[in-house]
């Protein structure tokens, strides 16, 4: 017989009234009253939990979070760019032709153009990191809560959700947390729709080269956008397959704190560093494998449409031609589909073209700044990487369900990038 | 602590005057920002971006700031503790804007210095800053911290208060 049935009430909330009901009477017979304070957390939570701002306070510091990450960290980049500038006119002057190529195209072209993203990926970690250890993103989760609740969703899903602006690996860990089967379910099948840091240099590269006053406008949006898909996509679960009542969210907000510069950079640098050994394991791997697609069969011109990853991405191509996405950029989504920054990568393989100007310039040449935008919805939404889908068969235990993620997600992808296409179309 | 109902209402009507003035540059900004997005220019260029900066989504989130300060108006006036609440949010969100277009700017600085300094070849890669000058970076949510910062008095009083 269930708890709830017994006690006439869900058995979480029982016992946090029994706890408090506990605290209460030992509090009554130990303290003695003095006048009331108002703590800090008391001023701030005032306005930061207020129904009525509350979340537009929280759409403003996100907001403030991306334009740092944006603008800030756009020199930084230009830094790293110009060192892999020189390594790869260091590359080019080997003797050897392929090894020169596989150097200068590949490892430095592919490799190296993704790792110019290493600033503004430890700029966003540095900026969500002082809003994570100042106590405040568990008042985010609590202000949510209202709003997931009365959509019938389960507010302690929210935690994976932030989690998931990180990494999805670990957001989908953490819902080991979330006790209703179907309430667990419901979370792991939305957070690969929270966009995570390896998405980011695709935003960055697009909006930067598309929405260049509004690029970091541009960035927050996909964002926002992740929230309110992971949100509709939970309610349509929760009407249909995963049908049933949320059980109730009960969360002790922290106090809030001061972060510490030492314990902010270290957390960042934690986060950050993750990125750099990816680029040094997976992407470099990703690089050389790109490279080699792209000069099979030998004897064609590097990134051609002649070239093995030409062939595959015309073949898909046609399903991608109501988005305008190009062959290339086709391409690069199916490489994606291994780790989300490849997408960049592949970019800087196929174009053929060395340093972030030259692809941008490519890229305006190939499709529409509709399409762009449609193009950064398509990657936010699309299936996770390869590292996400292992993690969701393994907390499913079920195929089927991992199935149902992947091709979900590529429908509210592909439907949601053709709704921006048609949608752009009238206006531009 | 206690704060007398005078000094109450003059935090009041500070709370209204900074609730207005950061209200009207975001809709300004925003107004700016659209004129210039559909081709015609409702901000005259004499005015400067430093004043009126053409930016919607940045003057949404200066509007959100004003709304913050204006919801604490009513209960300080009326002598209601908690209104302090929005005048103390309304700074520190004030202070984390003023924050990040200051570390943007000192970063573009960054950006101007490598330009000058890099060799030819790869100074090109810095083009983006070659012309800047912090005047282009000098943005109304920069200067409109500074009639913020007595409202920090406020928190910090409330703070030690704790």
């Amino acid at each position: 017989m269930k708890a709830k049935e017994v006690i006439g009430e869900d058995a979480e909330i029982a016992l946090a009234d029994a706890r408090y009901d506990a605290i209460g009477k030992i509090l009554e017979t130990a303290l003695v009253r003095g006048e009331r304070k108002w703590a800090a957390s008391d001023i701030l939570d005032k306005v930061f939990l207020n129904k009525y701002v509350g979340i537009p306070a929280f759409l403003a510091l996100l907001w403030a979070v991306f334009q740092f990450t944006f603008e800030a960290s756009a020199p930084f980049m230009g830094l790293i760019e110009m060192l892999f500038a020189g390594l790869s006119n260091a590359a080019a002057q080997i003797p050897n032709d392929i090894i020169a190529s596989l150097l200068a195209d590949g490892i430095i072209g592919g490799l190296g153009f993704i790792l110019t993203f290493a600033a503004p990926i430890f700029f966003m970690f540095l900026a969500l990191s002082l809003l994570e250890d100042s106590g405040y993103l568990a008042r985010a989760a609590f202000v949510f809560d209202r709003i997931m609740n009365k959509l019938g969703l389960h507010g302690r899903s929210f935690i994976p959700l932030l989690l998931g602006f990180g990494c999805n690996v670990p957001a989908i860990m953490a819902t080991r947390s979330i006790e209703g089967t179907k309430d667990r379910l419901i979370t792991i099948l939305t957070i690969p729709f929270m966009s995570c840091a390896a998405r980011m240099p695709v935003y960055i590269l697009i909006a930067a080269t598309f929405f260049a006053s509004n690029a970091a406008t541009a960035v927050w949006s996909m964002y926002i956008i992740g929230i309110v898909v992971a949100i509709l996509f939970a309610l349509l679960l929760r009407r249909t397959v995963l049908k049933g009542e949320p059980s109730p969210f009960i969360v002790e907000l922290p106090t809030y704190k001061m972060p510490t510069l030492s314990g902010t950079l270290l957390h960042a640098w934690e986060r950050g560093a993750a990125f750099v050994r990816k680029a040094g394991t997976y992407l470099l791997a990703g690089a050389v494998l790109l490279w080699l697609l792209s000069v099979l069969p030998w004897g064609v011109a590097a990134g051609s449409a002649d070239s093995l990853i030409g062939q595959i991405g015309q073949a898909i191509q046609p399903v991608f031609a109501p988005l305008g996405f190009s062959w290339q950029i086709v391409s690069s989504l199916i490489f994606a589909f291994l780790a989300k920054e490849i997408l960049v990568e592949s970019l800087g393989v196929i174009y053929g073209v060395g340093g972030e100007a030259d692809i941008q310039a490519a890229l305006l040449a190939s499709i529409s700044p509709v399409s762009a935008f449609a193009l950064m919805v398509f990657t936010l939404l699309y299936v996770p990487c390869l590292a996400t889908v292992g993690i969701i068969k393994k907390e499913t235990g079920s195929w089927r369900w991992t199935l149902f993620a992947m091709v979900s997600e590529v429908l509210v992808a592909y439907l949601a990038a053709l709704a921006i296409v048609m949608v752009g179309g009238i206006f531009i | 602590m206690s704060i007398n109902l005078k000094v109450k209402k003059r935090w009041a009507i500070y709370s209204l005057g900074l609730g207005f003035a950061y209200a009207a540059f975001g809709t300004l900004g925003i107004l700016a920002g659209f004129s210039q997005t559909y081709g015609f220019n409702l901000v005259p260029p004499e005015v400067g971006t430093a004043l009126i900066y053409p930016d919607a989504f940045g003057g949404i989130m200066l509007m959100i700031i004003g709304v913050i300060f204006l919801f604490g108006v009513r209960p300080q006036w009326r002598g209601a503790g908690e209104g302090a609440s929005f005048l103390v949010v309304g700074a520190f969100l004030s202070a984390v804007f003023f924050a990040v277009y200051i570390a943007i700017m000192l970063s573009h600085a960054i950006g101007f210095a490598a330009f000058n300094i890099a060799p030819a070849p790869y100074a090109e890669i810095m083009a983006d800053w070659a012309e800047w000058t912090w005047m282009n970076d000098l943005r109304s949510c920069i200067w409109l911290f500074a009639f913020a910062t007595p409202s920090l008095q406020l928190a910090l009083r409330l703070w030690k208060a704790r």
